[in-house]
């Protein structure tokens, strides 16, 4: 027989969930107090890595400065496949709108998304032509959209061939400025290979992710192949880019200069190898690669340098341009306060300490002929060097999606699984399909 | 004699609380989805088309597209093999564990620590171990003879290899917990039924054949059930180790499914696929729970 429920135990459940509800809330209230105190909070996006703090050390400055407009940051994993939920983490507020995000961090390859959705302000009338002027080149033109600019960029990267300068010192071999032409580096490779036999040749992260299309595309620029022609149709299959990808396929696979982990292991892996531990003659990463090697766990601290990537006969190399930018949600309900704050991470003092700090590279042009820079990074010269044959991923607005249904093709093709030709025609055909539309016929 | 009003409501105050987070986490999202799977929703892209009815299109897209049904391949391999692997090692796990032996209870506490690990962290000591030149199993594998150069030879860049280290790596992790559950069901059979059968003459094989396995039926049937459906909703382990890769070989449903969402912001297409994801698991589960509850009837 059902036991008889009394009104007192009635009465214990009723209370029961009033003092569950009463807790939660207090909880809430007690986490929204320690946030910063002041009338207005900025919050941004940040990467998680920041090297020797130097970002930390601007925000405290900035917030000691400005009692009333306090600056807190999310931080997020920018590496490998890490990206693509940072990118959807800040799509998911600009989309809502939401006030909660005022300061996006964002990558060259979002420019068209952005711009185009309008979830990110146009700032041509506080980010004039005059002021453009001192910032990389490639990076407003990623950021300028259908006439307008939608972000202030902040740091820049550039794709470089790292190498171990007193090896080659050693050996008498000068990384020409124009660049070696694929075949005659990979025997170069392989011969000093021989010599060091317990260094890896390259290593380069081919593992199945963006960082794999960013090698690609220094691959395929190098080779004069592109994506689409000048009507606009694809030619991502054509002659000359089947014979971009055979090219990146030999390294792997038949000259076997890369590092063993070069297909699964991440862009950090390859980096500890060249920096932490020593162990590759050659390196392609971004330009951070300088700051680490200055770092307590680098085994290389003045042994490295950067030079130009190589290129196939009878074209100039190329190199991928990354970089982070600043740009301001819609949503923000203080926008005016916000672009202060953007005004404060990009000025010419604050790029300029970050650079002398040991932070990320800067995207102004001035700091090259700063000497206060040239003493602490003496480096940034061959960057902006390597600039000059810079190539972009194609401005698409839905670039993440092009981005996922190229990855596989590429990938398989590096590893061995499918032929260059076989590959870049399934690419071709998947991405008409998407974009709806044709491909070349030349 | 009526029950008092209060009597009435006092049960519903203790499932309120969940049944309101399930509704508004759970069945809110799931109807939400399957709705948007009847329009076109392209979030990152401002089209005049966007919200538009359009009946089953983004059904006919999913299923023209190669790569989907490449998924369902690799997601029914995945699965499937995991659960027989599951079987195999959570069986043998609590059949040692239901043993009388020195040293019984750190054994048996030491079954959870692979399940008690994240999935996160496991899949990057997994992958750290596939790895060449440092990895522990490539040199298993070359002092096997299966492999020449233990500083290059990569199995993740191998389909197959790839496949099977993934399904290793879901073994490993999951097969704890099933076998405590297998335990639990070893340790509710009565010795008496043992001794009977050794009094007839049964041996070892004999008594585990005919007495201990139709006996833990009910156990397996829950073990493999909970096993299905982690092995069959799995991203995190191959999207740590794998990426998918090597090109799309080890891409399961779960991995395409949220690169449909968030890479490609498709959300009508997306919504089409979970409605099917929904629809394949549950028909799968029914279609198991009814053959083993057959061949239960039937023993």
């Amino acid at each position: 027989m059902a036991e008889k429920v009394s009104r007192r135990k009635y009465l214990w459940a009723v209370g029961g969930v009033v003092v569950v509800a009463v807790v939660a809330g207090a909880g809430y209230y007690a986490y929204e107090a320690t946030k910063p105190k002041g009338p207005i909070t900025i919050h941004q996006t940040i990467h998680a890595v920041d090297p020797n703090e130097q970002f930390g050390k601007m925000t405290e400055k900035w917030n000691a400065a400005h009692p009333n407009v306090q600056l807190v940051q999310y931080k997020g994993s920018t590496t490998g496949g890490a990206v693509a939920d940072y990118h959807r983490a800040q799509v998911e507020m600009a989309q809502a709108k939401s006030p909660e995000l005022d300061i996006f961090n964002l990558d060259v390859i979002w420019g068209a998304e952005f711009g185009e959705n309008g979830w990110a302000i146009q700032l041509d009338d506080k980010f004039p032509e005059s002021e453009r002027a001192d910032f990389i080149p490639p990076m407003i033109d990623a950021w300028t959209w259908k006439g307008h600019i939608y972000a202030v960029p902040w740091m820049t990267d550039i794709g470089g061939l790292w190498y171990r300068k007193d090896i080659l010192d050693d050996e008498g071999i000068k990384v020409p400025a124009e660049g070696w032409e694929w075949v005659e580096f990979f025997g170069i490779v392989q011969d000093l290979k021989k010599k060091y036999p317990d260094m890896d040749g390259l290593a380069i992260d081919n593992a199945r992710s963006e960082q794999l299309l960013c090698n690609w595309q220094e691959f395929l620029a190098s080779n004069g192949a592109d994506f689409f022609d000048e009507n606009g149709l694809i030619r991502i299959n054509d002659s000359v880019a089947v014979e971009a990808l055979q090219t990146m396929v030999d390294m792997v696979q038949k000259y076997k200069i890369c590092h063993a982990a070069t297909l699964t292991g991440d862009l950090d892996i390859a980096r500890a190898l060249f920096v932490d531990q020593g162990k590759s003659l050659f390196h392609r990463n971004w330009n951070y690669v300088w700051g680490t090697s200055l770092s307590a766990t680098s085994k290389v601290k003045g042994k490295i340098w950067v030079g130009t990537l190589p290129h196939h006969p009878g074209h100039n190399s190329a190199h991928c341009n990354g970089g982070w930018s600043w740009s301001i949600s819609p949503g923000s309900k203080n926008p005016e306060e916000t672009w202060e704050v953007v005004k404060f991470l990009t000025s010419k003092e604050t790029m300029k300490a970050m650079m002398i700090g040991g932070g990320f590279t800067q995207a102004r042009l001035s700091l090259v002929n700063d000497p206060d820079v040239a003493k602490v990074v003496p480096i940034f010269p061959a960057y902006v060097d390597l600039y000059k044959t810079g190539t972009i991923r194609p401005k698409i607005v839905q670039y993440m999606a092009v981005s996922d249904i190229e990855q596989p093709y590429i990938h398989a093709a590096v590893s061995g699984t499918k032929s260059p030709k076989d590959a870049l025609d399934g690419f071709a055909a998947d991405l008409s399909k998407f974009l709806g539309v044709g491909i070349s016929k030349a | 004699m009526a029950k008092a009003r209060y009597e009435r409501v006092y049960p519903y105050l203790y499932f309120f609380p969940a049944l309101f987070f399930a509704a508004i986490f759970v069945l809110f999202p799931a109807l939400q989805t399957v709705y948007a799977s009847f329009f076109y929703l392209r979030v990152n892209v401002p089209s005049p088309q966007n919200y538009m009815f359009v009946g089953f299109e983004n059904y006919r897209i999913l299923f023209s597209d190669q790569r989907f049904y490449n998924s369902i391949m690799n997601s029914l391999i995945y699965t499937l093999s995991s659960v027989f692997g599951i079987f195999l090692l959570s069986l043998i796990t609590a059949l040692v564990a239901n043993e009388s032996f020195r040293g019984r209870t750190i054994y048996r506490a030491c079954i959870l620590i692979p399940w008690a690990v994240a999935n996160v962290v496991a899949s990057q000591q997994w992958k750290y171990l596939y790895q060449p030149g440092f990895g522990l199993v490539n040199w298993l594998l070359y002092w096997l003879g299966l492999v020449s150069d233990p500083n290059t030879y990569n199995l993740l860049t191998h389909p197959t290899a790839a496949m099977l280290g993934l399904i290793i790596t879901n073994v490993w992790k999951s097969a704890p917990f099933v076998a405590l559950i297998l335990l639990g069901g070893l340790q509710s059979i009565p010795d008496d039924f043992y001794e009977a059968a050794k009094v007839d003459g049964a041996g070892p094989w004999r008594r585990f054949r005919s007495l201990t396995l139709p006996l833990l039926v009910p156990y397996i049937n829950i073990g493999l059930l909970f096993a299905g459906l982690v092995a069959g909703t799995v991203i995190d382990i191959v999207y740590v180790i794998t990426q998918g890769g090597p090109g799309n070989a080890t891409e399961v449903m779960p991995l395409y499914l949220y690169r449909v969402y968030f890479w490609s912001w498709d959300f009508g297409v997306a919504g089409a696929f979970s409605t099917f994801m929904v629809v394949f698991s549950i028909l799968t589960m029914i279609l198991l729970i009814r053959s083993l509850v057959k061949y239960l009837l039937k023993a």
